[in-house]
């Protein structure tokens, strides 16, 4: 006790600091714990609700983000697939196309070939008979100025005589 | 002188016999010939009486009558009309026999003449004939022929063309020829076509056998 007044400590002064802590203690305990406590707790449960609320929000963000996820995997799928039909009917209408016009062209072919083919004959059997009715007039032309008035008078009969036979 | 104007000598001839001899179909051969023969008939005249008696001359009359007026077809029936078709064939032929083309640039006398060697016969129906073939060309005169005897069953026609004209010779024995084939209803013409070069052509009974030579060249020169 000695050393603690030595060091300018008094007993006394302790007790009472004691007693006025307690005393604060007890008048704030009385006074502000409840509602300290009360809004604390409001305050948790605020903040939980708030949490619970935040947590089914993101729960609910990502179900739909999974369905989102799953709805666009889903599009996805039937848009490639419907890509892949598109390909295949475009792929498909080209054969067919290629084919019709592959067709076709044989056939504008096989039109143009038969056309140059018969023009061509035509052409050759017009030049032959224009080349026969000269060659014959030619022949005509030598033969009856040439041949003596004997000779065919000679023809004349010879042509009866084989047509009575 | 016409056609009609020949037939009507033809038919005088006849009929002016028959007047003269109303009996005759009564008569035996040997009598029949006598008078024919003191009448100097035609030929014509002698063969068509020697066919017929004198219902078929009645018929044939009338009608030969109806069909030279209305222009109606002769009866199939007609002997009268078969003997002038027969009987102009043969004159037709033997002018064609007889007269070349010559005959159309020579003289009235040179044609005279030829007619005369051709046509030997001076009664009245060959002057008739002589007088018909003098007014007509010979085209002209083959035509009235024919399309007075095409109206017979059994008439044939035959061209004859050549390259160069042939003698009176040759062109009977080509028309003896074909009257031996087809009958005496056969009426053959010939023609000189140059442009056959040589040979004959013959269109016989519409039949054509090209045995020119301008069909020998064409054959020959055919390409194909």
């Amino acid at each position: 006790m000695e050393g603690l007044a030595n060091l300018g400590i008094s007993m006394q002064s302790i007790v009472i600091y004691v007693l006025n802590y307690g005393l604060l203690l007890a008048v704030l305990s009385y006074l502000l714990y409840d509602p300290i406590v009360k809004f604390t707790d409001k305050r948790r449960e605020t903040i939980k609700n708030q949490l619970e609320e935040a947590e089914m929000i993101k729960t609910e963000f990502a179900n739909q983000l999974e369905a989102l996820k799953a709805e666009k995997l889903e599009t996805e799928k039937k848009l490639q697939t419907e890509l892949e039909s598109m390909r295949s009917f475009v792929a498909d209408k080209k054969k067919e196309l290629m084919a019709e016009m592959e067709t076709e062209r044989k056939s504008m072919l096989e039109k143009a070939s038969q056309e140059i083919a018969e023009a061509k004959e035509q052409m050759v059997s017009e030049v032959e008979i224009e080349l026969q009715k000269k060659m014959s007039q030619i022949i005509l032309e030598v033969i009856s100025n040439k041949v003596p008035k004997e000779v065919i008078a000679q023809s004349v009969t010879e042509a009866w005589s084989e047509y009575k036979n | 002188m016409n056609l009609e104007n020949f037939i009507s000598i033809l038919l005088h001839e006849t009929l002016s016999f028959l007047s003269q001899h109303q009996n005759l179909f009564d008569l035996n051969a040997k009598d029949t010939e006598v008078a024919f023969d003191r009448a100097s008939l035609s030929a014509f005249s002698r063969e068509y009486l020697l066919d017929v008696d004198s219902d078929q001359l009645m018929f044939d009359l009338q009608d030969l009558s109806k069909a030279l007026k209305s222009g109606s077809k002769i009866s199939a029936k007609n002997v009268l009309s078969a003997h002038i078709s027969r009987f102009m064939c043969k004159l037709a032929n033997q002018a064609a026999i007889g007269l070349d083309k010559s005959f159309a640039t020579m003289t009235r006398e040179d044609q005279l003449g030829r007619l005369q060697a051709v046509f030997k016969t001076d009664n009245s129906v060959m002057k008739a004939f002589k007088e018909f073939v003098l007014h007509n060309s010979f085209e002209s005169l083959v035509s009235k022929v024919r399309s007075f005897v095409s109206q017979q069953d059994d008439f044939v026609e035959v061209t004859v063309q050549y390259a160069v004209d042939v003698t009176a010779s040759e062109r009977r024995q080509i028309v003896s020829e074909f009257t031996n084939k087809y009958g005496d209803m056969t009426l053959v013409y010939f023609q000189v076509n140059p442009r056959l070069i040589g040979g004959m052509r013959i269109f016989a009974n519409g039949q054509l056998t090209d045995l020119s030579w301008q069909k020998k060249i064409e054959t020959l020169t055919k390409i194909k």
